[in-house]
């Protein structure tokens, strides 16, 4: 356990010590508001996802959803709205710096999370047998990492379309 | 409703909306979406927009 617990902790340190490192990003008002409201939805889309589950569970025909299987499915689809709603707004990259640099802090992060899921449920830290085979688990994370990069990659094609356009 | 007051005002400084966004400290969209009426600056990014452009509030925010 410890050694898998070890790269959680170094990963944890040096996420710390980038995040610290950096200046403060700069987003301008409108982005803020923005931002402000992809959260917003991200929360009901977790909220919804947890309610259907919560209903699902009084029936007893439909199997009962392990914990971490929930845990992992609200995290990213909270995570895809949230940056993809962003991201299509102009309000995901802070306009102060390079695009390429806070794309691979937010990747790191995620992939962070997502081997903090994988331990969580290795270890059974939530109770119950694991779950979640790791490869489908990295294999979640790995979508998430592409749906938001093809948001990304579509929201410059669209922009340079535009400019080119005009 | 489209700003073209705000539209005209740059383009009569001979600015872009890149430049003009460079001076007030916001996004190039957000210039842009002030222009389309997308966004409804707040009293600060317009009294820094008409301080660059050398217009008063009137000019540009009043109908």
């Amino acid at each position: 356990m410890l050694l898998a617990i070890v790269p959680v902790i170094i990963g944890a340190v040096v996420l710390l010590v980038v995040l610290l490192s950096k200046d403060e990003n700069k987003y301008d008002e409108r982005q803020e508001l923005i931002s402000n409201r992809s959260y917003m939805y991200a929360f009901y889309v977790v909220f919804f996802i947890n309610i259907v589950v919560m209903m699902a569970s009084f029936f007893e025909e439909i199997p009962k959803m392990p914990t971490i299987i929930l845990a992992t499915l609200s995290l990213w689809s909270g995570i895809i709205v949230q940056s993809v709603y962003s991201i299509w707004k102009h309000a995901y990259f802070p306009f102060t710096v390079k695009h390429g640099e806070v794309f691979g802090i937010h990747m790191l992060i995620l992939a962070f999370m997502q081997a903090l899921i994988v331990v969580i449920d290795r270890f059974s830290l939530l109770g119950g047998e694991a779950s979640l085979p790791v490869e489908i688990s990295l294999s979640i994370g790995a979508i998430s990492a592409c749906i938001i990069s093809i948001a990304i990659f579509l929201r410059n094609y669209l922009d340079k379309r535009a400019e080119a356009e005009k | 409703m489209k700003n073209l007051k705000l539209k005209a005002a740059r383009a009569g400084k001979d600015l872009s909306q890149q430049a003009l966004a460079d001076k007030v400290g916001v996004s190039r969209q957000t210039i842009s979406a002030i222009e389309k009426g997308d966004y409804n600056p707040t009293i600060n990014l317009c009294i820094s927009i008409c301080k660059e452009l050398d217009v008063t509030l009137n000019d540009l925010f009043w109908k």
